[in-house]
């Protein structure tokens, strides 16, 4: 039993370290490589770790070679565009100026149905209002409407609103992060204050708080609404 | 780049490594068999001293890389290797047939060869 139980470690920590290191795409954005890759090691660390008759090197060294391959082709990949085309395939235009190509949704196993659902999972639900909508290497859709269908911009609009910028999280369940009170050049009695505003007395009653940098602020009380 | 080299280098760490192995493998199960070709020959002769002499030898030589063989090899392997090994030394003991007890040892080399044979990167293996 405790072999298999260190096995299961070592093999978990080995794949950990090795997806680390291939980068910090999720699942649903791997290439054809790295699908191929991560299928392969999930069954090559499997066997191993339940079977003790098989030596841990025969499951450790064909995952670093697997990872070592899959940095050399990246490396190669991100250095010649033609590696990359051969390696990961080329988007495709399925929809062009309004008009769904039949030759390109057959060429990419692609289905109307499964099209309409990525175009309504993205806001869409007319093709005439579409310019492009590209087959992504990673199978995902990228949908560009016409200009004339795009939502106006505020700087379209002539309208200069100002930059909030990124929100910092003050107080996580209960948790007042002083670090990030400090970093905003806030102090605990401006805090207390805030607090006081929105009717509660101390962190522990908050579970979110955040601020951003032209002082706006975010609260959700513990079990309440935001205010 | 300095990815590239490094995954490229272990690569070639791992390639030097299985070349080391096969041959140290080589080494282990050559000495091994020879020992035992030469007891099943003193076997034929009915030579009860010498093959003791030999078998417990191979024997030893096989058991003192134990650990290195575990770590490499399927366990199954060097269980069945085991296994002869332990039939021969009983045949020794009772010193009553020695015809079986060479054809243990030519089992026993006809088994390491075979564990040899399925480390060499040959094409049949490959295949």
């Amino acid at each position: 039993m405790f072999v298999v139980l260190i096995r299961t470690v070592v093999l978990y920590l080995l794949i950990i370290v090795g997806i680390r290191l291939l980068g910090k795409r999720q699942v649903g954005e791997l290439e054809p490589s790295e699908l191929t890759l991560a299928l392969i090691i999930a069954d090559l660390a499997s066997v191993p770790m339940q079977d003790n008759g098989i030596p841990l090197l025969s499951g450790l060294i064909p995952i670093i070679v697997l990872l070592a391959v899959a940095t050399i082709l990246s490396v190669l990949s991100a250095k010649s565009i033609r590696f990359r085309a051969l390696l990961c395939g080329r988007p495709s235009v399925v929809i062009q100026d309004g008009l769904v190509l039949e030759g390109e949704l057959r060429k990419n196993r692609l289905t109307v149905d499964e099209l309409m659902e990525e175009l309504r999972n993205q806001g869409h639900t007319d093709f005439q209002s579409i310019k492009f909508a590209i087959l992504e290497t990673n199978g995902q859709l990228s949908v560009l409407p016409y200009a004339g269908q795009k939502p106006p911009t505020a700087a379209q609009l002539g309208l200069t609103p100002q930059e909030p910028g990124m929100p910092v999280i003050l107080i996580s369940d209960g948790r007042l992060l002083d670090q990030n009170l400090k970093s905003r050049g806030y102090e605990r009695k401006w805090l207390d204050k805030q607090l006081a505003a929105r009717g509660l007395s101390s962190p522990e009653q908050v579970f979110l708080l955040t601020v951003d940098q032209l002082g706006g602020i975010y609260c959700v009380a513990k079990g309440g609404k935001a205010s | 780049m300095r990815r590239l080299w490094v995954a490229a280098a272990l690569i070639l760490v791992l390639v030097a490594l299985s070349s080391v192995h096969v041959i140290a493998l080589g080494q282990i199960t050559n000495q091994t068999t020879e020992h035992l070709e030469q007891a099943r020959q003193a076997l034929i002769q009915e030579d009860w001293e010498e093959a003791g002499i030999l078998i417990e030898d191979a024997y030893h030589n096989w058991e003192q890389q134990d650990f290195y063989l575990h770590t490499t090899l399927r366990h199954t392997d060097i269980d069945t290797v085991r296994a002869s090994f332990h039939e021969a030394r009983a045949y020794l003991s009772a010193r009553e047939d020695a015809s079986e007890c060479a054809a243990v040892c030519a089992r026993l080399v006809n088994q390491l060869e075979l564990i040899l044979e399925g480390e060499l990167p040959t094409l049949k293996n490959l295949l």
